[in-house]
Order: C-alpha cells, then structure tokens, then sequence
C-alpha cells in the first residue's frame, strides 16, 4: 500500500501553463478550506464549550479561555463515563470482528465458487439495506428475550455479526484479486479453507484492517439497538449521553458537550492514527 | 457498491470452476464448499432479518397487537389500505423527493469538486483537507443532536451568532426543512468524498495523459474525460441518496425536530413511524415496514438497472 | 364510563372514612364487585425479585438519583424482595415517556412484562384494556387499596380516582403536577407591572407579556402546552377550562374541534401573532425562561428545580414566583394532571405481593418527601407539607408549591383517548393546534380536518 496512484498526469501540471494554474490552485485552496472549516468547526465549537468554565459556557471566543476541565468533572459525576466507554469499545471490537469473518467468508463464496442461486443470495445480502429497523426490532427483541440475552452486550452484539457492506467490500477486493493465484493454490492441492487464510486474507490485510475500523466506528455509533436492548443501567456509551439530554434540570450544554466530545474522542483518535489506511481501503476497493 | 452484480451474473455454472463430472454425491459434496462459507454470514440475516420480515408479512394481514390475551383479527388488506390513506403521505413523498434533490448536492456535487481539487493538493495538506472533511462522517447521531441543537440555539447558538440575527433553525418552517438537510448533509459529504476519491483513482490515467499530449486544458480534460468515467460512480452516490435519504435523516428528524414544525420535516420514513411503527397495532407497523421495503425495492431495482445502462463506460 | 368514574369516587370516599375510623374492617355495598381472594402476604423468608420500569431513570442526575435513592431504601426495608429497576425500551431519541407503554408491549409480547410500570395517564386506559395490567384490587383487595391511601398523609382527594376503570382501581398516581403559570417577577417591576399579582386571566396575560416585550425587552410568555412534545395534558386544561373537551363524555367521538376549544387556541394563536409570545419549542423555552428571557411560561412543576437554577443562578439573580393557571374570562379554572401512575403487571402472586409493597412504599410518605423535594413533583399526600418530620420545613422555603396544591383540590383529570391508536389520536390533535398557534393556520378548518383524520382512528364499535 503506497499510497495513491491518483496524481498521473493530471496532477503535474506543464510549465507553460503555470502562472493560471496557481490562480485556479489558490482557487482551490480556498475553497477546500472553506469547506473544511464548515465540516470542522460545529465539532470545534463543541469541544470549545465544554472546555469552558462551567460559568461562562454561553462565551462566544473560539478558543475558551481559561481552559476548565469542569464541565467533564460534572459529567463523569453523573455518568460513569469509563465504564460506559469501555463497554462500547468491547461491544464495538467484537461486532466488527464478527462482521469481518462472516463478510470474509461470504464474500470467499460469492468470488471463488459459482454456484446456483449465486446472483439471489447476493441479492439477500444487499436487500438487508432495504428492511426498516422498525419491521426486525420487535421480533428481534422476542428472540433475544427466549435466548436470555436481553440486557447483556452479547445481546446487543449478536443480531449484528453480519453486515451486507463486509461482503461487498471484500467481493469488491476479492473480484480484483488474480484468478490465477486461486487456481494456483488449488493445483497445489490445497484446500480452500487453507488457501483463503494462506492466500487471500495475506493479501487482503489492509482492506481488512481499514474494513474493520469502519465497522468499529459504525458499532460505535449504534444507538438505536442497544437502547433497545439494554435497559438495565447504562452500558454503552451513546445511552449514556442520550441520559444527559433534555433533563429536568435543563440541557446542561457543558456537561453535555463534554459528555459529547468524550463519546467521539476515542474514534477521532482511532481515525487520526489509521486515516490514510482507512482512505487507502476505500479508494482501492474498486469502488466503481 | 451493491451494483456490482454483473460481475457474477455471468453464465452460472453449478460447478467450481474446473470440474470434471464425477458422481452425484461427489458433486454434491463439490458444491458443498461455498455454501459452507455462506452459512454463517447467511444464517445471521435469515434469523435477524429475514425471519422477522417474513413474520411481519403475516402479521400485516391482521388486527394484532401482540398481547397473547388479545385477539387476532384478520382483516385482509385493510392495513395496507390504511398505510395508503394516511393522511399527509402525499405532503412526505414530496417532502422526501425535495429533500432528496437538496441533498444531491452533498453527496455528489460538493464531492465531486472536493475530491478533484484535493488530488491537485500534495503531501501533508491533502491529508489535512481530507482529515477535515471526513470527520463529520464519525460523530455518533445522539452526539451529533445534541451538538447541533446547540449550535442552533435561538439565542446562543453559534451559527445565529454569526448570521447576526435570531433565525429559530429548528421551530420554523422553512429553516427547520433547511437544517434537516445541512445537518443530513455535513454527515454525508465526507463519505461521498471518499467515495468519489476511489473512483478518481480507478480512472485510468493514461486517457488523461494522452489528452494532454493533444494539448487538452486541464478543464477540458475534466470535462470530457475525467467527468464522464467517473459517472457511474456519481450514479452510484445519487443512488444510495434516493435509497437511503429517508432512513439517513430519520435520527436527526427524531432528535431534532420531530417532524416538525407543522409537519414540515415529516418525510416518508418518519411518516410511517409516527403513524405505523409506533402504533400498538403490529399488523399495521408490519404492513408499513414490507409498503417500505417493497416500494423501496422497486426504486432499486429500477436504479440498478439505471445504472446498469450507464455504466458502460470504463473497461 | 362517566358513571363508572363516579361511583369509583364515592366508594372511595367511603371506604376511606371506614378507614380512617376502622383500620379498614367494613365494606361500602356499593363497591366493585371483588371477592376474589387476594393474594397472600409474603413470608418473611420468602425470596422474591421483581422488575421496575420507569421512564424517569432514562435520565441522568436528579431523576436517577432519587428514584436509585428510593430503591436502595425499599430493598432494606425489604430485605426478602430483589428489585430490578429499567428504563423503557425505546427505538428513539425523543423522549421515554412516550416509548413507556410501547416498550411494556414489546416486552408482553416477549413473553415477561415488568412487573411494575410506570405509565403516563393518557396512557392508562391502554394500559387496562390493551395490555391487561393487574387490577390491585383483585390483588389485595378493595380496601387494602383505599387505606392506602388514607394513612397519616391521606391522598388528596381529587387524585385518588385518577387510576380507576370500572370501579377497580389499577393505578396509584405517582409522580404528578398541575399546570403552573411560572413568572419572573424581576421583569415584572422592570415592565412597571405588580409583581405581587400574577395575571389571573388570558386578557391580563396578554397585557403583561406586551408591557414585558416593549419596556422589559424581553419576551412576555410561553404556554408549553401547544405541541406534540408537550403532551396533551396542558393542552386538556386549556380547553377545559373554557368550558370545552377533547372527547366526548361517552368516549365515543372527539371533541376538540368544536368552539370552545378553537376559541382557546385561538387565544393562543393571538398571544403569539400579537408578538406576546415567542414561537420557541419546548425544549428552547424552558432553559430560556430559567435564563431570565421569558417573563411568563405555563409548565408542570417538574420544570421547578431548573428554573429555580436558572434563577439564582444568573447575574444578577431574579426573583422567581408562581400562579395558578389564567381563566378565560368569566370561566372557571380546570387543571388537569401531568405525569404517570404506577401499574401493575406482574401475574404470579409471590411477584403481585412484592410489586404491591414497591408501589406502597413508592407513593407513601417517604415516597413524596423524595420527589417533591428533589425533582419538584406535587406531593399527593398534601399533609406532608404541614408535617415537621414532613415537608414543612422544605414547603417554608418553596412557596412556589402554593398554587400547584390549590389547583390538586380542584383537579379536572386528563383524558385518555380510547382504542390502540390513542398516540396517533393525540398527535393528530396537537400537530393541528401547533400549526394554528405557531404557523399561523385557521383555528376551525385546521382543528376540524384533524378531528375528521383522527376520528378514523377511534376504535370501531
């Protein structure tokens, strides 16, 4: 993975045409910072109050001064926020890595083999995108209730191991993936459960791994299933926040900021360290 | 994504792809492997998915609301009748096309103009811009809300504070309408970037590089060359706003406006929650979400085959 | 139903006075026909668990604490009974409340309902005719349910029906209020207006909220009564108190459409266009009425603590105060109820005996001392607050209680829609009375339409 390939031609400009290219370039420039401002700064703004004194949270400068850590005090005071954030990040690992695994193996099928009803379970997997959560979540809810699952995170975890975007994206890495490798192994006489974990999934490592942070952030995010599921005390993150909102005693907005900024942090973090892989498996998965 | 179908809807031959033809058994247990890998990932959706669908298209028949101790009324098609009648259904569908439209711009537009001006962009700032654009894409929708209520607020609100003046975002009509899909569209974009950065990337570089030879502008190489392979991925995108517009917005209309003011934000989806998936009658929850899932599909397969026709431009 | 609801009324004010006298031995003849047999006591040793569901520990801080709080001293005073406190199940952003009932039917159709829920009263007759809760006089019978709520600190009177269906009684009001017209008094002197006298009718308030805008600078009031976030509740005494109704008294056809209710939102409507009030949602209005922004607002006391915050809080603090809700001219005053009941569902008995004591303790004395104090809610057992031991001392300090326990004696109770889509009934209802009060739409053509779409979704007799 070395990065882009984008930057041909196009991107190196000739020299006759230089002094045009600069003026359209800073054309360019401002209108990207523009656009990045406009995408940054509502979030800049929410860690700007809830990094305020709790006193002066309606201030209007964009860089709160003096910095307080009070508004996250209050915060952890009422929720416990560690506990919450661990949990999510546990919930969240082992639902992207459930999604991997089934999305691997599905998407090993759908490209190694052709098999009748190849094109309709296909179809399956993508249709999911069309059923409202509103139609599963009743039934969904019974079933968990008989498997005793209610109210645990293996509850919140196990409806979601599989997701039809796994499958596609890794078809979409397995499809460009040589033909001639696949029927190599197979000469070799290995077997195909040996030849997807010595030869594709080798090859695969950064689709997975970039794959994987995004069905991380995706699980992360989830809010709807847990709050249905877990109903005793909270448990995840998102629940915790959503406890914060519109109580009795009014919207806090610096509580509720850092409360809000605690929940994103981690996967800003987790985004900052692995960006370029995450932008790499997209832009060479095909997508076409 | 999803419309790669034509790729496996070649020829379907029942067998791996180099296999004499030994015994049925034999072949049987030949064509056992891919079924296998299938089963963990399809037995997932058939329980959480498909199951439950297949038990609200019975359900949609009758008058239920799940209490055993209460009866269960057939009443044919009435919940569907009543799904059609509701009232304002024909104020959503239009409500959901505008917003649609709106939204078009966001997920193809911007990002189109975006992904070809940070390519030109080198090294560190090409990450930076990215970086930027893309972190929208991560703020979970409960923080994003609160976040934006905030931002929105009459009086304190950031974006008020700048505009100078006290526009009420989310309790008037029209502002209200306007913030559902800024809001929707601020989530989007980053993604839509990323989505369109990899279709720039599949592009072939040589069309360009041969164009330059000719003497070609840089614009008009984008114009007419650039612009025109990447279509279907622009297809793509606008596809995925039609199908998902209305479950995309559905968590920030439920946070932050309701459907309102005077129904002004209540598009198909949260039509059907309010007077469908809410109600205590299963039957009719159920006959909401298949109207849903079936009229849905149909605009998919309509869009697939859509795209289908335009995508023949590449290869 | 009307009658049924009467002779609910009488039994209870009889049996009370048996209790009162007699610890509860004789029995009016007129009572509910319930000689089933009731369930038995819990041995001491007896283990049992049960499940608690409540839409106040959806949310953080105060309304958490106190109800973990309450918990924590029942389980010691019980030490035989397991509580599991829970929050609706909900596949929303906005608001448990609503989701309360949903959540207690997702969790029948499971197969095991909490055995306690805590339950809106436009929710309560779904609650009895839908889901099947518990009548708690099949359960310990007639007269244990009316001394409760005798005791020391009898119920107010007007709250103690609230819960019956068919002269049985199957919820026990819980926490609660009654509309309150909460004003700034500091923009009251700033307007040239008597602090000391709040308006008492929608013509004086008018009057004060544009003294307030144009001398104050402020804006003058906001009724959260006029939106589908607020609920119906208020919204019912608004049109009650001109003399009209939202359904009929038979419960077969709705009612508000007609002219007393579209002359009511038509007041609103005018407050409004007139600029007296501002065109907020709920949830901008309450923090900015506890900010100091608004002069008036009418509001559940649940909002008390906030704008008690608010306003000792701010630089420099403002005075906060209380009314009873305005009358239209002429007519008298009828406050409704907010707030939930508790109900029952468990069906084993071991479980009915536990959830009994639960919801006891709950409503009793200790109960109300808790959530009055804490959270603001009306404390039912209105002689706590002459009580040392009591809430005397805390009722010395919070005059604001004064008008909320003036309107309990008065108390008109909310109405339930009828049938499985009561939720879709009251919306229709408040989406038309929010777009002629804020959009500006005409009061009788809008309410009609809405009554004419609601009307198909009353149950079909």
């Amino acid at each position: 993975m070395t990065g882009f390939t984008v930057d041909g031609p196009v991107g190196a400009p000739a020299p006759r045409r230089r002094v045009p290219y600069c003026r359209s370039l800073l054309v360019g420039h401002v209108v990207l910072t523009v656009l990045s401002l406009a995408c940054i700064v509502p979030i800049g703004w929410m860690y700007a109050t809830s990094l305020r004194r709790p006193s002066d949270v309606y201030g209007s400068s964009l860089l709160p001064w003096p910095l307080s850590l009070g508004n996250y005090r209050h915060a952890a005071e009422v929720v416990p926020i560690g506990a919450l954030l661990l949990n999510t990040a546990v919930v969240a690992a082992l639902t992207a890595a459930g999604q991997l695994l089934t999305g691997l193996f599905a998407a090993y099928a759908f490209t190694a083999w052709r098999f009748p009803g190849q094109r309709l379970l296909y179809l399956l997997f993508v249709g999911t995108w069309l059923v409202p959560f509103q139609v599963t979540m009743v039934p969904n809810y019974t079933l968990l209730f008989r498997l005793g699952l209610l109210n645990t995170l293996a509850g919140v975890i196990i409806p979601t191991l599989c997701t039809a975007l796994s499958v596609l994206l890794l078809r979409q890495h397995m499809e460009s993936f040589p033909k001639e490798l696949l029927e190599a192994a197979r000469i070799d006489g290995r077997s195909s459960w040996s030849t997807l974990w010595t030869v594709v999934v080798p090859n695969l490592r950064p689709a997975l791994a970039a794959l994987g942070i995004v069905l991380f952030i995706n699980a992360w995010n989830e809010y709807f299933w847990p709050s249905m599921v877990l109903q005793q005390a909270d448990s995840m993150i998102q629940l915790g926040l959503r406890g914060f909102l519109g109580g009795t005693e009014g919207n806090d907005w610096g509580g509720i900021m850092a409360a809000s900024g605690l929940s994103c942090l981690p996967i800003f973090v987790l985004y900052l360290i692995l960006q370029r892989r995450i932008v790499n498996a997209f832009v060479h998965s095909g997508l076409r | 994504m999803f419309v790669e179908l034509t790729a496996t809807a070649t020829p379907e031959t029942p067998t791996p792809v180099s296999a004499a033809r030994p015994s049925a058994t034999r072949r049987a247990l030949r064509a056992l492997p891919p079924f296998l890998y299938l089963a963990p990932g399809l037995g997932c959706l058939v329980v959480w998915t498909y199951r439950p669908l297949v038990e609200a298209a019975q359900l949609s028949f009758y008058s239920w609301n799940l209490v055993p101790s209460r009866p269960k009324i057939p009443v044919g098609l009435d919940n569907y009748r009543h799904v059609l009648q509701l009232p304002e259904l024909r104020n959503s569908l239009w409500l959901t096309a505008a917003t649609i439209v709106c939204l078009l711009p966001f997920t193809v537009v911007l990002p189109t103009i975006v992904a070809l001006l940070t390519r030109r962009v080198r090294g560190r700032l090409r990450v930076g811009y990215r970086a930027l654009v893309f972190a929208p894409v991560l703020v979970p929708p409960v923080a994003s809300a609160a976040m934006w209520v905030w931002l929105l607020d009459p009086r304190h609100g950031l974006v008020d504070r700048l505009l100078g003046r006290p526009v009420n975002w989310l309790h008037e009509r029209g502002p209200a309408q306007l913030a559902v899909v800024g809001i929707t569209g601020w989530h989007l974009l980053g993604f839509a970037v990323l989505v369109v950065t990899a279709g720039l990337a599949a592009i072939n570089d040589e069309y360009a590089a041969a164009a330059q030879l000719d003497g070609a502008s840089r614009w008009q190489i984008t114009r007419w060359i650039t612009l025109p392979l990447l279509s279907p991925t622009l297809v793509l995108l606008a596809l995925m706003t039609v199908l998902l517009a209305g479950q995309l917005t559905f968590p920030l209309i439920d946070a932050l406006t309701q459907g309102g003011p005077d129904s002004a934000t209540t598009n198909v989806y949260y039509l059907l929650w309010e007077y469908g998936f809410k109600s205590f009658d299963a039957g009719l929850a159920a006959a909401a979400g298949l109207a849903f899932f079936l009229c849905f599909g149909l605009v998919a397969v309509f869009l697939v085959w859509l795209f289908e026709r335009l995508s023949v431009h590449d290869d | 139903m009307k009658r049924s609801r009467y002779l609910g009324g009488v039994t209870a004010a009889l049996a009370l006075a048996l209790a009162a006298t007699s610890c509860g031995g004789g029995r009016s003849s007129t009572a509910a026909p319930s000689t089933t047999a009731t369930v038995p006591e819990l041995r001491a040793d007896q283990q049992v668990s049960i499940v608690l569901e409540s839409y106040n520990l959806a949310q953080a801080g105060a309304w958490t604490d106190t109800f973990t709080d309450l918990i924590n001293k029942f389980q010691s005073a019980h030490p035989n009974i397991k509580v599991t406190a829970q929050k609706p199940a909900t596949a929303t952003a906005s608001g448990y409340g609503s989701a309360a009932a949903a959540s207690i039917q997702r969790q029948i159709a499971a197969g095991k309902p909490p055995d306690i829920g805590q339950l809106g009263f436009g929710d309560l007759f779904y609650a009895v005719k839908g889901l099947g809760a518990t009548p708690l006089d099949d359960v310990v019978g007639h007269d244990a349910v009316q001394a409760t709520f005798g005791g020391t600190h009898p119920f107010a009177p007007t709250a103690r029906t609230l819960g019956d269906f068919d002269g049985k009684t199957y919820g026990i009001p819980f926490v609660f209020s009654t509309p309150i017209l909460y004003y700034n008094a500091s923009l009251f002197t700033q307007a040239g207006l008597d602090p000391a006298k709040p308006p008492a009718t929608w013509t004086e308030v008018k009057t004060a909220a544009l003294a307030i805008k144009s001398k104050a600078g402020k804006d003058g009031v906001y009724i959260d009564c006029l939106t589908k976030k607020a609920g119906d509740w208020c919204y019912q005494a608004l049109v009650a108190s001109n003399g009209g109704s939202v359904l009929s008294a038979d419960r077969t056809r709705l009612t508000f459409a007609e002219a007393s209710a579209v002359e009511a939102v038509t007041m609103a409507q005018d407050l409004v266009q007139s600029g007296a009030s501002p065109k907020l949602s709920q949830e901008q209005a309450y923090p900015a009425f506890a900010r100091g922004e608004i002069g008036m607002i009418v509001e559940s006391s649940a909002g008390e603590a906030m704008f008690r915050k608010g306003a000792t809080g701010a630089k420099p603090p403002w005075d906060l105060r209380a009314g009873g809700l305005p009358s239209f001219d002429g007519k008298t005053v009828a406050p409704t109820n907010s707030g939930a009941a508790l109900v029952m569902f468990a069906k084993e008995p071991a479980k009915q005996r536990a959830a009994w004591e639960m919801i006891k303790f709950l409503t009793g004395d200790e109960g109300y001392i808790q959530l009055t104090s804490k959270i603001g809610y009306l404390p039912l057992r209105t002689s706590l607050l002459d009580d040392p031991a009591g809430l005397k001392d805390w009722a010395a300090k919070n005059p604001l209680i004064k008008p909320n326990i003036d309107q309990l004696a008065r108390l008109r109770p909310t109405v339930a829609f009828p049938g499985d889509n009561y939720g879709q009934i009251r919306d229709t209802m408040l989406d038309a009375v929010e777009s002629v009060v804020y959009s500006g739409a005409d009061a009788r053509s809008t309410l009609a339409a809405a009554a004419d779409r609601a009307t198909k979704l009353l149950p079909k007799t």
